[in-house]
């Protein structure tokens, strides 16, 4: 599928211009690529402000060093491995406290409805946080992306069984935990959180 | 996915979207305010270097230019012609100074400038500085009997500006070095 639509140019060819300096073309594919940075950093940090912080460094430093980049097909899987990094670094130099997974949620009494949804969110942060990080990473690939298991596969390195395997048992899991948390009536969370 | 699992993959779905998609758009809007800045950073780069040009390499300059003097003055002077020219590969008399008794050479990789010279385009803002710095490498001898103090030239040229035409940023950097012998009296 061509990534300029208007065009008919293709990724490489995109990554190409971009590569001789051509601004436009890098503001393209930092729309293509965004969501997927994002989901990088998330899985990385459980945060979305931090991830959104990852994902503007990711696209300054992309684009600093897209002259590094020898194979222009590859383009996605070499900024999500800088996205992967700059999350690592950021992770390390985040203070214990400030983690937003241990985050209380903010409840006022004139909007129960509001902190419902808040209180949901904590407990689903909190279920992705125990799934480790290629698993989360499938997750949210999947749900944020709508990614198929083949797609997921090329960006992590694994197989697509591989990928059908993690996100089955995450899956799973996030389920049981949820459920001890009390979100098994999970008839009525898709619409309350939707 | 079965029927079963999607109510929880909507749940999984809406709280990765509500999560995540206030950041979209954030990442454009601080290339492209990069981009405006760095464009706007020629004027600032140029005064930075211009300050910098004048606090720290002007002083350095006239001390070296007094010392340099203060040699000349005090040598006696020596016939260019009497003193072997020392012409290794790469490098070329430049500048031979017979007044003063010192041999000026160009040790540059090759006798042509090493770096062309891309040319700016016209009305195009330009960020230029130029460093240099003089390195004494002590008494060395020419000949059997001919010493000379050997002063090594250290030059760097930079210019940057924003070629609108390419939409790039164009950085020239010339480094350059000269040798400059001065004759001593042996006793």
């Amino acid at each position: 599928m061509p990534l300029d639509q208007s065009t008919n140019e293709q990724l490489p060819d995109v990554v190409r211009r971009a590569q001789l300096g051509k601004a436009r073309a890098f503001e393209k594919l930092v729309e293509r690529c965004e969501r997927m940075v994002l989901a990088v950093a998330f899985a990385t940090l459980g945060d979305a402000h931090a991830a959104g912080d990852v994902a503007q460094e990711t696209f300054l430093k992309a684009w600093q060093r897209l002259g590094e980049l020898q194979r222009p097909e590859a383009f996605d899987a070499w900024i999500c491995g800088i996205a992967r990094n700059l999350a690592i670094d950021q992770r390390r130099r985040r203070k214990p406290d400030s983690n937003a997974i241990t985050e209380l949620p903010i409840a006022t009494a004139a909007e129960p409805s509001v902190a419902l949804d808040d209180d949901e969110r904590q407990q689903v942060t909190a279920a992705l946080a125990e799934l480790d990080e290629i698993s989360r990473a499938v997750v949210v690939f999947r749900y944020y992306q709508d990614m198929g298991s083949r797609e997921i596969a090329g960006l992590l390195d694994l197989s697509p069984a591989a990928v059908d395997m993690r996100l089955s048992r995450a899956r799973t899991q996030l389920r049981q935990r949820l459920g001890k948390m009390g979100m098994e009536n999970a008839q009525g969370i898709g619409l309350t959180m939707r | 996915m079965n029927s079963d699992n999607e109510p929880f993959d909507q749940m999984l779905s809406g709280y990765f979207h509500r999560e995540l998609d206030g950041q979209l758009g954030k990442s454009l809007s601080t290339f492209r305010s990069q981009q405006q800045t760095a464009r706007g950073a020629g004027v600032v780069s140029q005064n930075q270097r211009l300050r910098h040009l004048a606090t720290c390499w002007l002083p350095l300059a006239g001390t070296i230019a007094a010392a340099a003097a203060v040699v000349f003055a005090s040598v006696p002077a020596l016939h260019w012609r009497d003193v072997p020219s020392v012409r290794h590969a790469n490098s070329a008399v430049v500048a031979p100074t017979p007044a003063t008794g010192s041999v000026m050479q160009s040790t540059s990789a090759t006798d042509q400038p090493p770096v062309q010279i891309i040319t700016p385009p016209p009305g195009a803002q330009i960020a230029q500085s130029v460093a240099c710095r003089t390195i004494n490498d002590g008494i060395v001898m020419l000949a059997k009997d001919v010493p000379v103090q050997k002063l090594r030239r250290q030059v760097v040229q930079e210019a940057e500006w924003f070629d609108v035409r390419r939409n790039a940023n164009v950085h020239v950097y010339v480094p350059r070095q000269e040798v400059v012998l001065v004759a001593l009296k042996a006793f």
